[in-house]
């Protein structure tokens, strides 16, 4: 079996540590013995909407962010959305996930188009959410830390990925972290999301690899550091 | 109104003592507050009092090494130095070093001021004193969590740095783009620094690199050499930005794993062969730093010879202690950039000895530790020995390592940072060295538990 990897803008998004994500899905599918290939799509690179199994787009700062909305506009992002009818899987964080809603309105700047992949949008805000957040949700409890004044609202298209317990999540007002629609995820949550909420992982490597294997079920691994770096991040303030 | 200012003086002194005599603490910040609060313009008058001026000392990594390193040339130089010796780098660290070493009449003690300051504290500090030079060492990416993102803290250098007097002089690390960048703008004379060493050159921008985006046109800069991060020797193929010119400059580098490192300075003073009994490529900026600052304060090169061979490592950089027959080297960790330079030599030394990562998420360490995977951790996976890792986020830090590559078998969790020591200790061979990566407040806490154990000085005593 093999799995390929794209990390979408490698280069300009990535701060936060969300490089992180792509090295624990390539090393969870590793660990069972599957093939890995990792590409990284940079701004003006020609995205091959049949080659990746699973995107993962980081965040980055206001700058870098305009880069990449103009790059998406210029054909990137009509190839990422046939890559996902056809299956594929993306998991998108900060900047990221703003720019698969239907936009992003930055503070001194013209809205930004976003792909709609997700319903949702987002509006620059004058709070910034700086700290760990837990949630509870449909696809377990899930830790990270938030660092981001964008205020993202879903609309009835999207599911939040859970229910906040400590922290702001979305907007700081409805509770809701992140979204979700079909094998499209969005969060706010560095940390980053996957290594310490290896559920999720699972979830997401399993979706990547039934796009071109049927269904798939994966072996459990040995989770012992990963379950107590998830409840040290719970119990921080 | 010379009353007020003796009174706050007086009272910032009392403080102090009272402070470390409690046993609180160096007492290096209470005594900077209680004074400001006393007599708010204490710093632009007293610094303007200072016979020969004042540098200043900022960037993200590096201050404090820099600053140590241009004080000791300074002092070979015959002159007094004010300076904020103990890191403390806030503006109520730098009232602090002032009170501490004037007179009650307000008349500073000394020729020549040097403080180190925290970049965030840079455009405020600006507003009150008027420096003779302003060091400028690099901007990488740092606990951004305390800061908001490095764009805005680097606009809100851009808006202090171009707006000064032109008389200030600025040095600048040419390898830095966006500080190049600055120097361009700059309505006063710049020095730039920088290395020449292709030989040590990485093949491409490491993950942790902030930017790899012309700071004049927004366009990919194309590099021809990388040295740390984003440092390198660059050029922009579209608008034509470019590194500039540098006035002085390091060639020929060796480095000799944990211990030192040898170096070609040419310009400005010269070419001269050295010796600094610091590792690390970083280092080597840092001495590069000093030495254009060093001849804008116009001293002569002997001085500046005497810096380099009387230096040694700061408090927890690469700093060796002698404990139960062992080594230990400590080396302070805050961001990937340094991680990244610490683990590029820690590998250069194969070693089958323990190595102690102890990660913190305090205020001071920066609370999110995502910064863990911006480092290249991938590094260590060819060692043999075990890895302890220890701190609040321990296990976080075992996460990442095991994604590194590294055996889990190898990796070792305990989160109280004394039984980590002990087990660490009792893992390293009689005569070996103990390898050490604490964070900030870790080392703090490292610090104290071996003060206990009479291995070190108290650091406010030093």
């Amino acid at each position: 079996m093999k799995l390929t990897i794209g990390f979408l803008y490698g280069r300009l998004m990535n701060i936060y540590g969300d490089r992180g994500n792509v090295v624990t899905l390539a090393q969870r599918a590793r660990w069972r013995g599957i093939d890995v290939e990792t590409v990284t799509i940079n701004a003006g690179d020609e995205l091959d909407p049949e080659r990746c199994d699973v995107y993962v787009f980081g965040g980055g700062q206001d700058r870098e962010q305009f880069v990449v909305a103009d790059d998406l506009a210029a054909g990137t992002g009509e190839r990422l959305t046939a890559a996902v009818a056809d299956g594929a899987v993306v998991l998108s964080v900060c900047g990221g996930y703003q720019l698969l809603g239907h936009y992003y309105r930055p503070h001194g700047h013209d809205e930004l188009r976003g792909l709609g992949l997700i319903d949702a949008h987002t509006i620059a805000g004058d709070t910034r959410f700086i700290g760990n957040i837990t949630l509870h949700g449909p696809l377990g409890d899930l830790v990270g830390f938030e660092n981001h004044s964008g205020c993202t609202y879903l609309g009835s298209g999207a599911l939040p990925l859970g229910t906040v317990a400590q922290g702001s999540g979305n907007n700081g007002e409805d509770g809701t972290e992140g979204a979700y629609t079909g094998k499209v995820y969005g969060t706010y949550m560095h940390g980053p999301v996957l290594p310490k909420n290896p559920a999720l992982a699972d979830r997401i490597l399993t979706e990547a690899l039934e796009r071109r294997h049927g269904p798939v079920t994966l072996p459990p691994l040995e989770d012992t550091f990963e379950a107590r770096a998830h409840e040290s991040a719970r119990s921080r303030p | 109104m010379r009353f007020r200012l003796a009174l706050a003086l007086l009272s910032g002194r009392l403080i102090g003592s009272a402070a470390r005599l409690s046993g609180r603490g160096g007492g290096t910040a209470l005594p900077g507050l209680a004074a400001n609060r006393l007599y708010p313009d204490l710093l632009p008058e007293m610094t303007g009092g200072i016979p020969e001026g004042v540098i200043l000392v900022s960037g993200t990594n590096g201050k404090t090494t820099t600053s140590r390193l241009l004080a000791l040339m300074l002092t070979s130089g015959g002159k007094r130095v004010l300076h904020n010796r103990t890191g403390s780098n806030l503006i109520r660290g730098i009232v602090a070093a002032i009170v501490a070493s004037s007179h009650l009449d307000g008349r500073p003690v000394g020729d020549i001021g040097l403080f180190e300051t925290d970049e965030a504290v840079l455009p405020v500090l600006l507003r009150q004193v008027q420096p003779r030079v302003i060091v400028l060492n690099n901007l990488f990416r740092d606990q951004l969590d305390r800061y908001g993102e490095l764009d805005s803290l680097y606009r809100s250098w851009e808006r202090a740095l171009t707006t000064l007097d032109p008389a200030v002089h600025l040095v600048v690390n040419a390898d830095d783009p966006a500080l190049a960048r600055l120097g361009e703008l700059a309505t006063g004379s710049v020095t730039y620094f920088g290395l020449d060493s292709s030989e040590l050159a990485l093949s491409e921008l490491p993950h942790a690199a902030d930017s790899g985006a012309c700071p004049r046109c927004k366009k990919p800069l194309v590099y021809s050499a990388v040295y740390v991060s984003h440092l390198g020797a660059y050029h922009c193929p579209n608008c034509g930005f470019s590194r500039p010119q540098l006035d002085v400059r390091a060639t020929e580098i060796v480095l000799h794993g944990t211990t030192d490192t040898e170096l070609t300075l040419c310009g400005l003073y010269g070419e001269h062969r050295l010796r600094m009994n610091v590792p690390g490529l970083y280092n080597v900026y840092n001495g590069l730093a000093a030495t254009a600052a060093a001849y804008r304060a116009a001293l002569p090169w002997d001085a500046v010879e005497c810096g380099y061979s009387g230096f040694s490592a700061a408090f927890g950089r690469f700093e060796r202690i002698h404990a139960e027959g062992r080594d230990v080297v400590l080396t302070l960790v805050k961001n990937p950039v340094g991680c990244n330079e610490v683990l590029r030599i820690l590998s250069s030394e194969p070693s089958s000895e323990p190595l102690l990562i102890i990660i913190n998420d305090q205020t001071a360490d920066g609370r999110d530790v995502s910064w863990l995977w911006d480092a290249d951790f991938e590094l260590l996976a060819s060692m043999q020995g075990p890895i302890i890792t220890s701190g609040l986020r321990a296990a976080d830090m075992a996460v990442r390592l095991k994604y590194a590559g590294i055996d889990p078998a190898q990796i070792h969790v305990e989160e109280r940072i004394r039984a980590a020591l002990r087990r660490a200790m009792e893992g390293t061979s009689v005569g070996g060295t103990l390898r050490v990566m604490p964070t900030y407040t870790a080392m703090l806490a490292l610090r104290a538990h071996m003060g206990e154990l009479g291995w070190v000085e108290s650091y406010w005593e030093e």
